[in-house]
């Protein structure tokens, strides 16, 4: 090929590759657009706390019980997922190279990409079966599942990037290996921790599979206890979605708009608090 | 240090807050005040009496989709009555969902738009038995989308409809549809049964009504929540989710037929098709018609704490009456006859008492649905009475 | 007396096995749940279509090729798109922006999958079927591929909506394996005085097998995806014969038919052979991703 067709195939290469690489972002853009321009105009104090409308005729308009039982529901995630993961992941990080260790890595591997909805089918077998109801306790198991393996891969970064000589300083005090890993190099870990925890939180907060068989949703219950259905925002805003009422599709975006926020308020604070590591 | 701290202290605000909120709201606060004072009156409904009471608690059902709406309404309607004290969860996720969840005891009730299955009330039986009752009256339209044609015009016969269904009758012009309206302008058109691609109440009646009305249909097909369509083997057949699923199709694709809930078809705007009757008369689904039909069905209906499988709908389904729409049916409401939770016994004979009286006037019944005549809201009255704790 | 060290080990012991033991509990509750349709069916019930729970008669296929058919779309047009975004990201666009569209691309990784699904419900369906759909059925509607009349919920929407959502897992594994490519290579490559689209697809051909298994991962992220594909895929039991076919998948054939499955006596067992199926393949595709990416990491 002559030097002038290679320069033009250059351009063009480098155009579509532009092209579509503009073109992956396009849908994202698209997304925030269009949910903020659908739904931000629910969004009123009164939508965050108030019941939901019936879907035909009556008042009121809000995702109260689903916004309450998705924070209890985070919660309670972060608490079951967040320490089993947390632990999994120190002990990923410090005893690496036991034979468990080696297993455990590759097990949650595996984990991540499960299929979420056998992850909920699961907790059903072990939760809401045997319980004889829909209960927020196997929601929360269900989403603990999901989040356990990034918490823990994220958390034996955390502590694998610690500086050896920062471990050795910390045991050559003397003190037990518990107060080492948890007072001393926490804290030398404590980015990266919160960062695992910030994406437990946005699944936990997003994730609907795990949701749609373990709790049911309820309509005026806010929380009736964790062996009782619950609410969440993604579960309504799926179920809102798909119902046949122009009402609940209006709810629907709204909740979107609001979990959407959300979301984007847990990235931007895990991005600023990246950048902020400058060893 | 500081920076990240700052970040840690906002998430945890916020998780307490929301834990305070939920512990704040009224729900949480009833349940924990629950008392057990289950001496609620039955015989007058009135909302002074409502506000005397102190019986409060959450009960969960979940079931059939029709039923969902008028079933908010009335939800809704007793949380205002008792002040936010009674709070009646109901999840629209399916008949078959909802008997499916019944089954397992996991729901406190289930709303189904066919009674429970026989094996279902089997097993019960042994466990305390069940009730049944009718809570609305629902029909369903067959619904069509001729180009020429208005609604209310095209006339068909059960047989009619489920030799298309079985896709014997391919072509609109057909000389079976002709016969019944010579004075139409029928097309050369291949028909497209629209049906529902989901687990269907509304399914399990349409085809309890064709199987009713031919012989051939009960042999080939059969009625349930899901059958096997004949005319998908055919490539005429479009499977759509839900009612609103069925509505949209029939609208989008010419040449289309369809049925839905009643309620659907004048939301959809989409053109309605009278059907022959028992007695030989074609009608739709008016008050007088659906009235005359329930009339004619009261003298067939078991108790509550009967099984009603056998009866309805393959019984029930084209009723005598000459004026009588034949596709009616009723949306049930199930209930065990025996709860552990005294509380939960009082406030679900409170809730469907009220249901079947209060909940029947014009008022409270939403758009699109029809009230119980009297003597069948009687049914569900004397089985509420079965209820007990144990 | 025994050392905190030694309760910590076993503490932090007790903690590790967790994923152990839910990964193993899953897998002994596919199959003992799983086991009643297989004793019956035998492996038929995998290949046969057939869903008549009125006689209790179930054979997956069609979830199982909507499965197939909805990842296949997805990876194709999710790969020219990922390599695009991962060599956009790393070589052409200014180092100022770079952050920002790395920071974008991993937001499209992290954003939850029923925004996805309400997004393409209401927004991609109706462009997709106004605008790729409905033409193609027109002009095109001999080909097999296009012969059904388009719905805009259908395999060849949820195959859409799949590859956008896949695109930033594999673009970050594509990324980082391109950014780690010793400089001296591309030194030699310009030296060599090609063009920067010749070095490109020189700098692609080292990376192979990073570009090979950030593929396979996100195949196996689409083939498990639920409720975005639950939303837009229709939810027919039908064989596709065509693109524009509505159809299920297997996780939105658990999703949408678990809730009635126990009102029927072989429901349940033949969901759970479906979602045993769905892991087994999508443990394979997984695992041979790792592989390759643990060969990338060896290697550099």
């Amino acid at each position: 090929m002559t030097l002038n067709k290679r320069k033009i195939m250059d351009k063009i290469m480098l155009g579509i590759i532009s092209a579509l690489a503009i073109a992956s972002a396009i849908p994202i853009f698209s997304i925030i657009i269009n949910v903020y321009s659908e739904g931000a105009r629910h969004i009123t104090l009164n939508f965050l706390i108030d019941l939901p409308p019936p879907p035909i005729g009556g008042k009121g308009g809000g995702i109260g019980p689903a916004l309450v039982g998705s924070l209890i529901l985070i919660s309670l995630t972060l608490l079951i997922g967040g320490s089993i993961g947390f632990f999994t992941g120190l002990y990923l990080s410090e005893f690496s190279h036991t034979r468990l260790a080696r297993y455990t890595q590759m097990f949650l591997q595996i984990m991540v990409e499960f299929p979420t909805i056998i992850v909920g089918l699961f907790a059903y077998a072990i939760l809401v079966a045997p319980l004889k109801r829909f209960n927020a306790l196997a929601g929360a198991i269900a989403l603990s599942i999901v989040i356990i393996p990034y918490v823990a891969l994220n958390v034996r970064e955390a502590y694998k990037s610690i500086p050896y000589t920062l471990k050795e300083a910390a045991f050559s005090l003397g003190v037990s290996a518990p107060i080492a890993y948890l007072r001393i190099l926490l804290s030398a870990a404590r980015r990266g921790i919160l960062t695992a925890l910030l994406i437990g939180m946005a699944k936990a907060a997003g994730e609907t599979a795990p949701l749609l068989l373990t709790i049911l949703g309820t309509t005026f219950t806010y929380f009736g206890g964790i062996d009782q259905p619950i609410n969440a925002i993604p579960l309504l805003i799926y179920n809102f979605a798909l119902s046949p009422y122009e009402k609940w599709h209006q709810v629907a975006w709204g909740a979107t708009a609001v979990l959407l926020t959300i979301m984007l308020t847990i990235f931007v604070i895990s991005r600023l608090m990246v950048r902020e590591a400058k060893i | 240090m500081k920076a990240y701290a700052k970040y840690v202290a906002i998430i945890a605000i916020v998780i307490v807050a929301a834990l305070i909120a939920a512990f704040m709201s009224p729900s949480l606060q009833t349940s924990v005040e629950r008392t057990v004072t289950v001496t609620t009156t039955y015989a007058t409904t009135s909302p002074a009496t409502r506000a005397t009471s102190t019986l409060s608690g959450v009960v969960n059902g979940a079931g059939a989709t029709f039923l969902n709406p008028q079933m908010q309404a009335w939800a809704s309607k007793f949380y205002e009555l008792t002040g936010g004290r009674i709070q009646i969860n109901y999840q629209s996720i399916g008949s078959g969902a909802g008997q499916a969840k019944f089954r397992e005891g996991i729901l406190d009730f289930a709303g189904s738009d066919p009674p429970l299955k026989l094996e279902i009330y089997k097993e019960f039986k042994e466990k305390g038995g069940i009730v049944q009752f009718p809570v609305t009256i629902g029909t369903i339209v067959v619904v069509y989308n001729i180009p020429n044609v208005e609604s209310g015009k095209l006339k068909l016969t059960g047989e009619v409809i489920a030799q298309i269904y079985m896709g014997e009758i391919v072509y609109w012009d057909d000389p079976a549809i002709k016969a019944l309206n010579p004075e139409l302008n029928l097309p050369h058109e291949k028909i497209i049964a629209v049906h529902r691609s989901d687990g269907s109440g509304t399914t399990r009646v349409f085809t309890a009504y064709l199987s009713k009305v031919s012989e051939s249909w009960k042999n080939k097909v059969g009625s349930d929540f899901t059958v096997e369509w004949p005319v998908d083997k055919l490539g005429n057949g479009v499977g759509a989710k839900g009612n609103e699923g069925v509505a949209a199709a029939v609208k989008q694709n010419p040449y289309s037929i369809g049925y839905v809930e009643t309620a659907y078809a004048y939301s959809a705007g989409l053109k309605i098709a009278l059907i022959r009757n028992r007695d030989g008369n074609y009608v739709l689904p008016t008050k007088e018609a659906v009235a005359s039909a329930a009339r004619a069905l009261v003298k067939v209906l078991p108790r509550a704490d009967e099984d009603w499988s056998h009866i309805f709908p393959d019984e029930t389904v084209d009723p005598p009456g000459g004026e009588s729409y034949p596709i009616t049916s009723f949306s049930f409401v199930i209930l065990r006859q025996v709860y552990d939770d005294p509380v939960k016994v009082a406030i679900l004979k409170d809730f469907f008492k009220w249901v079947l009286t209060e909940g029947q006037k014009p008022e409270n019944i939403v758009e699109g649905y029809d009230p119980l005549p009297p003597e069948v809201a009687a049914i569900g009255l004397d089985g509420l009475k079965l209820l007990r704790t144990g | 007396m025994i050392s905190s060290e030694k309760i910590f080990s076993i503490f932090l012991i007790v903690f590790a096995s967790t994923s152990l033991l839910i990964v193993v509990g899953i897998v002994i509750s596919l199959v003992a749940n799983s086991y009643p349709i297989f004793m019956r069916d035998g492996p038929s019930f995998i290949f046969k279509s057939v869903w008549n729970p009125v006689k209790e008669d179930y054979g997956i296929l069609p979830a199982l090729l909507g499965t197939l058919i909805s990842s296949a779309i997805a990876i194709s047009i999710s790969m020219p798109l990922a390599i695009s975004l991962a060599i956009f990201s790393a070589e052409i666009a200014p180092k100022s922006i770079r952050g920002f569209i790395n920071s974008i691309s991993d937001l499209m990784a992290s954003l939850p999958s029923v925004i996805y699904g309400l997004w393409g419900l209401y927004v991609l369906a109706p462009i997709l079927n106004q605008y790729i759909m409905t033409p193609l059925h027109q002009y095109l509607g001999f080909i097999p591929l296009f012969s059904t009349k388009p719905i805009p919920t259908n395999l060849f929407t949820a195959g859409i909506l799949l590859a956008i959502m896949i695109t930033p897992f594999s673009s970050s594994i594509i990324r980082e394996a391109y950014s780690a490519v010793p400089y001296h290579l591309k030194e030699a490559a310009y030296s060599l005085g090609m063009t920067r689209w010749e070095v490109i697809r020189t700098l692609l051909g080292y990376i192979r097998s990073a570009i090979l298994a950030g593929a396979f991962l996100a195949l196996g992220r689409a083939m498990g995806e639920t409720v975005a594909v639950a939303m837009v895929v229709g939810n027919t039991f039908t064989l596709p014969r065509s693109l524009f076919d509505m159809g299920y998948t297997i996780s939105s054939l658990i999703a949408n038919q678990f809730p009635n499955a126990e009102a029927y006596s072989y429901m349940v067992p033949a969901l759970y052979g479906g979602a045993l199926v769905l892991f087994t393949i999508g443990l394979v595709i997984n695992l041979a991703g790792l592989y390759l990416i643990r060969r990338v990491v060896a290697r550099s």
